[in-house]
């Protein structure tokens, strides 16, 4: 029974003696960075791509990097479905508290939406530059508040906000079905998800139909950005509040089949 | 490196209407191996779960090292459940899994992971997802064993063994234990296979304690006895029989009794040999249906 196959875990490494809440943090934006590469390398692709297929054939003058952002907001949050129903059993069998947990995953969610945003932002202005040196138009179409001249500090900002609401929304409805099952999960999303749409919604509006925008300086156009950054910071803290409250007092138990 | 001991008062555990666990008062000693037995749905999963803080108890306590388990953060990274079910990242190597466990356990060693590594023929660079039923259960051991967690739980771990891999479990787990002495519990149908390792025992029945005894004080209620048949037959007469074995005309029974020196030497005379109970026969004649004067009669109590 017994070789030796000389196993080793890797000599060289040391070992990482974080406090939980980092090393919950750290091990959760490694594992999502894993997958994010992915995920970057087939947006760079299509935005480096398409402009030339679309020029082939037509003018150039829609971003597509602007249409990357529903998948920066979706693509995550399921993953952090995932990460949120599977994770935790593994967290507090290697003797960590449920809430390092919630803290870690929390400063997960906002480092990798703030990633996101700076990606997101920084590749628009790119984007915009690229276009330029081309010869091709650069808009963003149904632009809601963006403007063609937006500054990156605006840009960046509102994709945080999104981002952020998308990411703990996607922890908090991985969370709810993981403690109450099936019925509740799908039961609850309005309240649970929703609040990621509600942004995307805010966001991409160009009509001003959002209550209390002239409090906000609103001109009549789009939502103002001081509203989507308070709707966002409101939604984002009562998403953690939830988040908090169920992951921090779920039971673990055995893994079925 | 300090054993943590376990008390419970009144521990009780429900699942909606279902009561897993009952109002249980035991103690489990720190710095010894305990067996955690009873029958499929007799609470000890429950019951380890509620140890390592997986659950919240439903009434009751549970104190482990004279502290409450539940987020507990100075606690928690001593205390070690390893359940069948493997609670390991599905879409991390093996490797990976190992390193979170070592940044995780302060005691974790990695000379122990790498040698039971070897010993399961475990190859590092494969995914829990794609490991057999054995070879899950084998890496919840390494993780168990490497971790030297102050108290360790093992819940049904041995799940898919082979025989072969089961002892080399059960030698790596005492050449530790007695190198780096700690609380292990181990629960278990496999009760002939882990006796010889326990030295103290927990049986559980339906969601309520039967009984929490030192294994030399249970086994020395009962005896087996073997020798020609009438012999047999004649010595058991008004005790209380826990099994029967025939082969030709040599018969062996287990009872429950506890013999002066006198009734040794007549036995011996009579020509039978008398030996240690075997735990198994014990637990299966104190979990039968209407077992409540056999455990009684077991502790030695009226």
């Amino acid at each position: 029974m017994t070789t030796s196959t000389g196993t080793r875990l890797g000599s060289a490494r040391p070992v990482r003696r974080q406090g939980p809440v980092l090393r919950t943090a750290a091990s959760l934006t490694g594992w999502f960075a894993q997958i994010a590469l992915w995920y970057w390398a087939l947006v760079l692709v299509a935005v480096l791509g398409v402009p030339f297929v679309v020029g082939a054939v037509g003018d150039v003058s829609v971003s597509v990097l602007w249409f990357a952002r529903q998948s920066g907001v979706w693509f995550p949050f399921s993953v952090l479905i995932g990460v949120a129903a599977t994770y935790p059993p593994v967290h507090v069998a290697q003797g960590m508290t449920r809430r390092a947990y919630v803290k870690g995953a929390l400063i997960a969610a906002v480092v990798l939406a703030a990633a996101f945003a700076l990606l997101m932002a920084g590749g628009l202005l790119a984007e915009r530059a690229w276009y330029g040196a081309m010869g091709w138009d650069w808009s963003l179409q149904d632009q809601g508040w963006f403007d063609p001249e937006i500054t990156f500090g605006s840009l960046f900002v509102a994709y945080l906000a999104t981002f952020a609401v998308s990411y703990v929304s996607g922890l908090l409805v991985g969370t709810v079905y993981a403690a109450a099952g099936g019925w509740w999960g799908t039961l609850t999303l309005p309240l649970t998800a929703g609040p990621s749409l509600l942004m995307t919604i805010l966001v991409g509006n160009s009509n001003d139909w959002v209550p209390f925008s002239e409090l906000f300086g609103s001109d009549g156009g789009s939502t103002p950005l001081a509203l989507v950054l308070t709707v966002g910071l409101v939604l984002a803290l009562a998403l953690a509040a939830a988040f908090w409250l169920i992951a921090a007092r779920r039971a673990i138990p055995p893994r079925r089949g | 490196m300090t054993a943590l001991g376990v008390q419970a008062r009144g521990l009780t555990a429900r699942y909606g209407r279902t009561t897993a666990l009952d109002g249980v008062d035991l103690d489990i000693p720190a710095g010894a191996i305990t067996g955690l037995l009873g029958r499929n749905g007799s609470g000890k999963t429950t019951f380890a779960s509620l140890v390592a803080a997986f659950r919240r108890p439903s009434a009751g306590t549970v104190l482990v090292g004279g502290e409450d388990p539940w987020e507990n953060e100075d606690l928690l990274p001593r205390v070690l459940l390893v359940r069948e079910s493997g609670d390991v990242l599905d879409s991390e190597s093996l490797r990976a899994n190992l390193r979170f466990t070592e940044d995780c356990r302060p005691a974790f060693s990695r000379d122990v992971a790498e040698r039971l590594l070897d010993t399961f023929e475990l190859d590092l660079s494969t995914k829990p997802q794609k490991l057999s039923r054995g070879q899950r259960s084998a890496f919840g051991i390494v993780q168990a064993v490497a971790a030297r967690a102050d108290l360790t739980i093992l819940d049904e771990v041995h799940l898919g063994l082979d025989a072969p891999s089961r002892y080399a479990f059960y030698d790596a787990l005492l050449e530790d234990y007695v190198a780096h002495p700690r609380t292990l519990v181990l629960s278990s149908h496999l009760i002939g296979e882990i006796e010889r390792l326990l030295e103290h025992v927990v049986v559980l029945d339906r969601g309520r304690l039967l009984l929490a005894q030192d294994v030399d004080g249970l086994t020395s209620r009962g005896l087996a006895v073997t020798g020609p048949t009438r012999e047999v037959e004649r010595f058991v007469v008004g005790r209380t029989v826990l099994g029967r074995q025939q082969l030709g005309g040599t018969a062996q029974a287990t009872v429950l009794a506890t013999l002066e020196d006198a009734e040794v030497a007549d036995a011996r005379a009579a020509g039978l040999e008398l030996g240690p109970v075997p735990l198994q026969d014990l637990f299966v004649h104190l979990t039968a249906d209407g077992a409540t004067d056999a455990v009684r009669e077991t502790r030695g109590t009226s």
